[in-house]
């Protein structure tokens, strides 16, 4: 990914996935973006990776939704939510696996990580993380 | 006699360098000048040497295509730069242009292909492998991104229970989310739609005829 190219990864990533019909995909895109370092693009990219794949294995789910906000404290707010079916986070080992390197990702920038699942209404997903954290 | 066109290459697999040497030496007009393994080989030529033409890798060690491509772009604005790579991502070829490159093709490319690319980039016209052009359209059918004043339909129901008149705790039990979560909702509509209070949110809610 390039510098400040956050925006555009996610945007084009988005677009293969609503393209192939597996899943509609939507960023909302917001000048959020412009606050990320190259470190915190990378590991969002790929935790949003990470999920779209949990998402397309698992939830049977007809739409993602992404979005990345800056509140004026500093901090940054990704959520990412599905309405698909949500999972059992204590079940399933191999799902736990692609969670786990979410949270390393998260961890490596500093961030908080929290996701919830609701069953048959999808899971919320949200990482709180410091603006500039280089 | 046309003059000879002095051309550099940069590129760090050597056997590749030799290949594509022999292949531009077969036109008497080209003369290959230099033969760089890494951009900053390039750089340090094209700092005392005038080159007419670039022939570019973009993954190389020290200095980087892209970098390498804006660098000579700046120290001689009238230099050509093709980039010869093996990759087809819509991320590198965007980056590869954006930096300068007056063309772009793939290393699976024919020689007669670099010809026409050269002659092209000669002329101060721009040459883009059909190889990749359909990645390039693909690009352009890319919608903008989706109007940040739009609320997600779970933002929504939030906003519909905030203005209810429910407590943050009362909108986590009912919709089996927690309190944080709740409050992600609430920070995010603020933050989209550029108000500063819940007070704020409910007024749009209202406007909008969300309630």
């Amino acid at each position: 990914m390039e510098e400040d190219g956050f925006a555009e990864a996610m945007q084009e990533l988005s677009f293969r996935i609503t393209q192939s019909g597996l899943c509609e995909v939507d960023f909302y895109d917001t000048n959020a973006s412009e606050y990320l370092s190259m470190m915190q693009s990378t590991a969002l990219f790929r935790i949003t990776q990470e999920l779209i794949n949990n998402t397309l294995k698992y939830a049977q789910a007809s739409q993602i939704i992404i979005q990345l906000t800056y509140d004026n404290q500093n901090e940054l707010i990704y959520t990412y939510e599905d309405n698909g079916q949500g999972f059992d986070t204590v079940q399933g080992k191999n799902k736990g696996y692609g969670l786990k390197n979410i949270q390393v990702r998260t961890t490596l920038i500093n961030g908080v990580f929290t996701l919830e699942t609701i069953p048959d209404k999808g899971i919320f997903v949200t990482i709180v993380f410091p603006k500039n954290h280089q | 006699m046309r003059p000879t066109i002095k051309i550099l290459l940069a590129d760090d697999h050597k056997m590749f360098i030799a290949g594509i040497k022999a292949v531009l030496e077969t036109n008497p007009n080209y003369q290959v000048v230099a033969e760089c393994v890494n951009g900053s080989q390039a750089l340090l030529f094209a700092e005392s040497n005038v080159v007419d033409l670039a022939l570019i890798d973009v993954s190389m060690p020290e200095l980087d295509g892209a970098e390498a491509t804006k660098a000579l772009k700046s120290l001689q604005p009238n230099i050509k730069i093709i980039a010869v790579t093996m990759h087809q991502e819509l991320g590198v070829i965007r980056k590869m242009l954006r930096s300068g490159a007056d063309s772009y093709l793939l290393k699976e490319t024919s020689a007669d292909e670099l010809f026409l690319a050269i002659d092209k980039v000669l002329l101060g016209e721009n040459y883009i492998s059909p190889l990749i052009s359909g990645a390039v359209m693909q690009a352009l059918k890319i919608p903008a991104s989706k109007s940040f004043a739009t609320l997600t339909p779970r933002e929504k129901e939030v906003l519909l229970l905030i203005s209810d008149g429910l407590t943050t705790q009362d909108i986590a039990d009912k919709l089996f989310l927690s309190i944080n979560t709740i409050e992600t909702h609430r920070k995010n509509m603020l933050a989209k739609l550029s108000l500063k209070n819940t007070a704020q949110l409910v007024r749009y809610a209202i406007e909008k005829g969300i309630l």
